[in-house]
């Protein structure tokens, strides 16, 4: 008995869209004089400028602060140095680790509330609730939400909007929805070859006649082109999806993480509970905490003491001499999905 | 195994029609009001809402067909169908195929 598997992928959501009207591809900067951006765009959201270089990817940014209504500034993100994004190309903002759920300008003053006649704080696609944030971009004063009263007034913890002031109301979470992704009949899943920014995959199913979608991730950490850290998760959840029992027909999608390497080398020395190379610098590099890797293995142990530049103390004794190694420290860089569809954006 | 989920379609309480939730490779909110189920062989089916049920960013009508979908997936093979109640409105103003 054949039983359909799906897997259950967060998506990034779009918060925006336009092409650029200024240079800012010597700046690292994205210019749109139509904008709004201190009303839509949050630090920590990422850019994708779908024009330049768009035969190899495009390019990807991450949004490091927002100078204006017209003007961000940005990092690179990917494996190629971006410069920043040039006049006449289109772009997309997707959501990174914060989202906005409703901006404006208040229309009275009431203390401790947050007044605005056209609000839809409760009826809104994006309803506010008790422990949101508002920020007063007036006075650069921000409060949390106590309760919601209605549709047009929010109870806050302190009194800092006044008539006539502009806000936003924010939460600490990827504003991201859910899309049910075919885990059955796969033929097939691969990097894209030309994608020097390496941010898609292909998902070939086996009918002769059958689809082929792309999934798009901003590729946040990755600093190789031929990566694969996204088509291996892929891989992983499919054969996951596929284990489950008949009754659990999706696998939920966790977004991969990029492995954060602080140091790596060849050990030249053994002892017990220890992982020894001359010339390292594990002081500087390596914490308690940190996960040493066996290469040749895969085998692990947790570092309990830096005890030099060149000696670490493990909870296992798992390294003789001669042996390569890894040290990782906490994941910090997760690969977001932004697009799953029969062609990429 | 055949699965389908029975959708009343133009009003509340009116005719239901089947749409084949087996073989599903990707769900997709199109509109404010329409919602694909693109099937394996290639082929998509469109609902559409009689209103707006949130975006393709936010996309609510999708994500409660998604739900209604795994809810029919995971019951057992005699449940060949299983009826849908479309988010808000309780029916969709149209299904068609491409």
């Amino acid at each position: 008995m054949e039983m359909d598997k799906l897997l259950s992928v967060p998506v990034s959501s779009m918060v925006k869209s336009g092409a650029t009207s200024g240079d800012g591809s010597s700046t690292l900067k994205l210019i749109d004089a139509g904008q709004t951006f201190t009303q839509e765009v949050l630090v920590g959201d990422y850019v994708y400028d779908t024009t330049t270089n768009s035969g190899t990817g495009g390019e990807f940014y991450k949004v490091s602060a927002i100078d204006s209504d017209t003007q961000l500034s940005l990092t690179s993100v990917g494996p190629a140095t971006n410069p920043g994004v040039p006049s006449g190309a289109t772009y997309y903002v997707f959501s990174g680790t914060s989202h906005i759920l409703a901006a404006g300008t208040t229309t009275s003053t009431s203390a401790n509330n947050l007044v605005m006649s056209s609000g839809t704080f409760v009826s809104g696609l994006t309803p506010v609730k008790i422990g949101d944030t508002v920020t007063n971009q007036t006075d650069a004063t921000t409060a949390t939400v106590t309760a919601v009263t209605n549709d047009t007034t929010l109870a806050l913890s302190a009194d800092i909007m006044a008539n006539s002031e502009l806000f936003i109301v924010t939460r600490e979470t990827t504003l991201e929805y859910t899309q049910l992704l075919g885990a059955s009949d796969i033929a097939l899943t691969e990097n894209v070859s030309t994608d020097a920014q390496n941010a898609s995959i292909t998902i070939r199913y086996g009918n002769a006649s059958g689809v082929e979608l792309t999934l798009q991730y901003i590729p946040d950490g990755i600093f190789a082109i031929g990566d694969e850290t996204v088509r291996n998760a892929f891989q992983d959840y499919v054969i996951r999806a596929n284990e489950q029992e008949w009754s659990q027909p999706s696998y939920p999608w966790a977004k991969p993480h990029v492995l954060n390497v602080t140091d790596n080398g060849t050990t030249d020395s053994a002892a017990a509970f220890a992982l020894i190379e001359s010339g390292q610098n594990f002081t500087s590099t390596v914490s308690v905490g940190n996960t040493a890797v066996k290469l040749s293995t895969s085998e692990t142990a947790t570092v309990t003491a830096v005890v030099s530049d060149t000696q670490l103390t493990l909870d296992r004794s798992i390294f003789v001499s001669g042996e390569a190694y890894q040290i990782l420290g906490p994941n910090k860089n997760f690969l977001p999905v932004f697009n799953i569809a029969t062609s990429a954006i | 195994m055949e699965k389908f989920l029975s959708v009343p379609e133009v009003a509340a309480g009116g005719n239901e029609q089947l749409v084949s939730i087996s073989d599903i490779k990707l769900v997709t909110q199109a509109s404010a009001t329409q919602v694909d189920i693109l099937y394996g062989q290639g082929k998509t089916v469109r609902l559409t809402w009689p209103n707006n049920r949130g975006t393709a960013e936010i996309p609510l009508a999708g994500e409660d067909l998604q739900d209604a979908i795994l809810d029919a997936l995971s019951k057992g093979w005699t449940n060949t169908s299983v009826y849908y109640k479309p988010l808000t409105d309780g029916y969709v103003s149209g299904i068609g195929i491409s």
